[in-house]
């Protein structure tokens, strides 16, 4: 089950941290939103919160634990298959009809389609960069800006780049809080 | 990075090619007389983009250095394709005018502002980016970076 979280930004980033701290990964499309009080209209089903009690809800996400959307990928090398965490993950790259999984070290092919992995992977932690690339911004050590309004993005211990297409350079800007 | 190196140093060629061109058109020569200063523009420009490229990835978008350092390199950089430039075109004989010197300050402090904003781009994007990898918390690249 995926969930999703509606709240004001003065205190996003301290209900996400709670979240992943329980290995709860937060959605943008989910099953069930979690929302703040005052903000529901329009987010069924949901869970409404108080902001000023939040440990109550860090009660409540001890049930959801165990039940929501897993943080790992299942990717094919060599005829055989492994299991992928989405920490290990520097980014997706669609070739043709097939989606690559590329880590540090080896690159996976995937059966999903990278529409498909978008609507999957948790918003907050992967984003999308160009039409063929979805990355994983805890991966990313450098961000290079580039002829073209492009941006280069390195990864940690891999001299893989991915390039930030113009078309998404917005969205990328907006995922930073750059705007 | 071979990739976008490549696509550097071919834009480079050109505009190697089209300040040759400027040149010959504002001196009211014709464009096709002297067909290898065309060549030594052309490669001018291409020395100057790896030099450019160099200063780029491994200086200006380095979290390491202080502007300081990065504008000194650069600034470095840019009066050496700058005599390299003028003695090109108009031999050694340009150490001796005033003009020469005026000029090299004149480029240096238009450059500056805009290796201050490339700066400053670079360094908010960077910083945003260790903000948004610290709220992802343990078991994250962030905490397995070199």
């Amino acid at each position: 089950m995926k969930i999703g979280l509606v709240c004001e930004n003065e205190i996003r980033d301290r209900v996400v941290g709670k979240f992943q701290s329980f290995g709860i990964e937060v959605y943008k499309k989910a099953d069930v939103y979690i929302v703040q009080e005052g903000l529901h209209s329009g987010f069924t089903p949901c869970i409404v919160f108080d902001p000023h009690r939040i440990d109550d809800l860090v009660d409540l996400l001890h049930l959801f634990s165990s039940t929501t959307a897993s943080s790992k990928i299942v990717g094919m090398l060599d005829e055989a298959y492994y299991v992928i965490h989405h920490e290990d993950i520097l980014y997706f790259e669609a070739i043709d009809a097939s989606v690559v999984c590329h880590t540090a070290t080896e690159a996976y092919r995937l059966k999903e389609r990278l529409f498909q992995l978008e609507e999957r992977l948790p918003g907050e932690r992967f984003i999308k960069v160009s039409r063929s690339f979805i990355v994983n911004i805890d991966a990313v050590v450098k961000i290079i800006p580039w002829f073209n309004r492009r941006l280069l993005l390195k990864f940690a211990g891999s001299k893989k780049e991915v390039e930030v297409s113009k078309t998404f350079v917005g969205s990328f800007k907006d995922f930073l809080g750059m705007r | 990075m071979r990739k976008y190196f490549i696509e550097a140093l071919v834009v480079s060629a050109l505009i190697g090619f089209l300040i040759r061109v400027a040149v010959l058109l504002f001196t009211e020569q014709p464009l096709w007389a002297t067909a290898w200063s065309y060549v030594g523009s052309i490669t001018i420009a291409m020395v100057s983009c790896v030099l450019a490229f160099l200063i780029h990835m491994k200086v200006l978008t380095s979290l390491h250095y202080s502007f300081a350092m990065k504008g000194t390199l650069s600034s470095l950089s840019i009066l050496g394709i700058y005599v390299l430039g003028n003695v090109y075109l108009g031999g050694v004989s340009v150490f001796v005018y005033a003009s020469f010197y005026i000029w090299a300050i004149v480029v240096i402090l238009v450059a500056l502002p805009f290796l201050y904003r490339l700066n400053k781009r670079i360094r908010l994007y960077n910083e945003l980016l260790l903000l948004k990898q610290s709220h992802h918390g343990e078991g994250s690249f962030s905490n397995k970076r070199g």
